[in-house]
């Protein structure tokens, strides 16, 4: 389990944080707003655009948690401070819906 | 009446789904809400894509682009494809960190402890509560307008004032009641199984709507021959964003920033097994958004063409349905049915499982700590019971909504999400603001409840579809009225407690 505790934001470094700046950016794309071709005779420039954005932001996602995961591995969960204390957490809850 | 017979059988499956998930109950109320925060990675995945997709996402997209053309893609899903994950990613592991730390089950039990208020709840609660019905009204009216667009002529003497067809309120009473069924029987577990189960169906059934659509709409005997008679056929006007306000476009950015307060993905969130389980959900969110909405969004611009014959007078919502069934035979219109059923469905359990879950924990207050055997099956009892309360209390509604004229399911949707992105700031202020204070939270949350009512009234309860305030968009209004609220009286008022703020804020 992975349930650690969470790490100070300076680990977390700005790249990812740009790029995503950048595609929100590129998300209002002006240059396609009055282009109705279509590329290979049916898909409109426009369309073709955000798909593919969609499919760049799964890969930043990746990027994002490959390299900026904010949970620490294996860090012991923190001490209830509330009156009720997460179930489970001695004996750890049954696994289900893994896709390991 | 054969995909009558494939939506019954669909219908089927998932009550035994339900009755099957209620075999691994534990009996607690921390499994019956949280089903013991055992969710996996996958089913994580399922359950939150499931619950974000609605009858918005398909019905509604669809109805949407046929007005606007492929705008609407960027408008709302490639939008959501980036910044969806990016909530995930900055509230929801946080949220799932707190939640598993200090045992919270619902919204409010976290905001009490963060701003030190008992009270706040009393706030809170009416707000999330009244900006979700709308959304909750969206699956149920979407439900009953699908199988009555399918069924069109079936039953024409029995339901003759329908067209023949089974009439709205019979076909959303039964999606409820079978909704109920499950969620009652299985809690948090079994809406996780039957999202999973959902999902899996209707974007597998979404795609090959759109393979017997393009056939269908296109009129080729080719596959690629159709998509490009059906694409050329489109005026071209449908083809680009000719007419979409730059404004607009960019407002609809902080529409994705409301599933960040959405109750609802917030007990999603608390389920998950471990920190390791967001991950999956979060890259593979923007892929199956693309998947869900590509088809939809090119569907309804085709649609748009006049060759297509979608009569005038035909209600937005019904495009879809009317596509279905005039294109595909009667087996694969009634499968096509029920993946759309399963898109509203799939949202409706999580909804209907959360409203009860706030009126068992934040109105009744009961808790799990401490509690003996017998006290926490009633409070099982008391969440089933409300659950009831809420499907019977939201059906209602959905048939008084239904009455209203003029009122598409998109713009209901828009509403909906503008108010839970007005609300976004409270819960990023509350993870990474020290400086948040009780004062400002209330004032953000009372902003942010009387300016949504007051837009949406002077909108026309949602008939002007092209509202503004001000000139710019109610999203881009309710957020920033929020946002300088909660920030101007926080810097004036006290802050929490030394030890509150340790709390929630630790020096690591």
């Amino acid at each position: 389990m992975s349930d650690g505790s969470w790490q100070n934001g300076c680990d977390m470094n700005r790249v990812p944080w740009l790029i995503l700046l950048l595609l929100v950016a590129v998300h209002h794309d002006f240059w396609f707003w009055n282009d109705a071709s279509l590329i290979g005779g049916w898909v409109p420039v426009g369309l073709a655009w955000h798909v593919a954005l969609s499919i760049v932001a799964a890969g930043f996602w990746l990027l994002v948690v490959r390299t900026a995961w904010p949970v620490k591995e294996g860090a012991p969960l923190a001490k209830a401070a509330s009156s009720s204390p997460p179930a489970d957490a001695t004996t750890g809850p049954k696994d289900e819906g893994s896709s390991k | 009446m054969t995909p009558l017979i494939i939506i019954g059988i669909y219908l089927v499956i998932l009550l035994a789904l339900g009755v099957s998930s209620n075999r691994l109950f534990k009996g607690t109320s921390l499994d019956y809400l949280l089903a013991s925060h055992s969710i996996g990675p996958f089913l994580l995945l399922m359950s939150l894509f499931g619950t974000t997709m609605t009858s918005f996402s398909l019905v509604g997209s669809t109805g949407e682009s046929y007005a606007d053309g492929i705008g609407v893609y960027g408008l709302m899903a490639s939008s959501s494809a980036l910044l969806h994950p990016l909530c995930f990613f900055i509230i929801g592991l946080k949220v799932w960190k707190l939640g598993r730390d200090h045992g919270y089950t619902t919204q409010i039990e976290f905001f009490k402890d963060r701003l030190e208020s008992r009270r706040v709840g009393w706030v809170l609660f009416p707000v999330l509560v009244g900006i979700v019905i709308p959304y909750v009204l969206i699956g149920i009216l979407g439900a009953g307008i699908t199988i009555n667009a399918v069924s069109r002529g079936v039953f024409p003497d029995a339901f003759s004032e329908s067209s023949g067809g089974i009439p709205i309120w019979l076909g959303s009473l039964v999606i409820c009641g079978v909704v109920l069924a499950y969620v009652f029987a299985g809690g948090m577990r079994g809406t996780a199984w039957a999202n999973a189960f959902q999902t899996t169906l209707f974007m597998a059934l979404g795609v090959i709507t759109f393979f017997v659509l393009v056939k269908g709409i296109g009129g080729k005997a080719g596959f690629f021959e159709s998509l490009q008679a059906a694409s050329q056929a489109v005026d071209p006007d449908k083809l680009s964003r000719e007419h979409m306000p730059h404004r607009l476009y960019f407002a609809f950015l902080l529409v994705p920033f409301s599933i960040g307060m959405f109750p609802h993905i917030f007990q999603h969130w608390l389920t998950a097994r471990d920190a390791n389980a967001f991950k999956l959900p979060i890259v593979v969110h923007p892929l199956f958004v693309m998947i869900v909405w590509a088809p939809c969004v090119l569907i309804g611009t085709w649609a748009s063409a006049k060759s297509v014959g979608i009569p005038e007078n035909l209600p937005s919502a019904a495009i879809l349905g009317f596509l279905v069934k005039h294109h595909s035979g009667e087996v694969l219109s009634g499968l096509l049915t029920a993946g759309i059923l399963a898109a509203i469905m799939s949202s409706l359990d999580s909804q209907f499982l959360c409203l009860g879950t706030m009126f068992t924990r934040d109105v009744l207050g009961r808790r799990d700590s401490g509690s003996s055997e017998s006290d926490d099956r009633r409070t099982v009892l008391l969440a089933r019971g409300f659950v009831v309360f809420i499907v019977a209390l939201c059906y209602v509604l959905a048939l008084l909504a239904g009455q209203a004229k003029g009122v598409s399911v998109f713009n209901l949707g828009i509403w909906c999400f503008s108010g839970f992105s007005a609300l976004f700031p409270l819960i990023a202020a509350a993870l990474y603001w020290r400086g948040l204070t009780k004062a400002g939270a209330y004032a953000s949350i009372l902003t942010t409840a009387v300016f949504w009512v007051y837009l949406l009234s002077d909108a026309d309860w949602g008939n002007d579809q092209h509202y503004s305030f001000l000139g710019q968009h109610q999203i881009v209004s309710l957020v920033v009225a929020s946002t300088i609220v909660l920030v101007g009286v926080s810097l004036v008022t006290r802050r929490p407690s030394d030890e509150t703020l340790t709390k929630f804020f630790p020096k690591t």
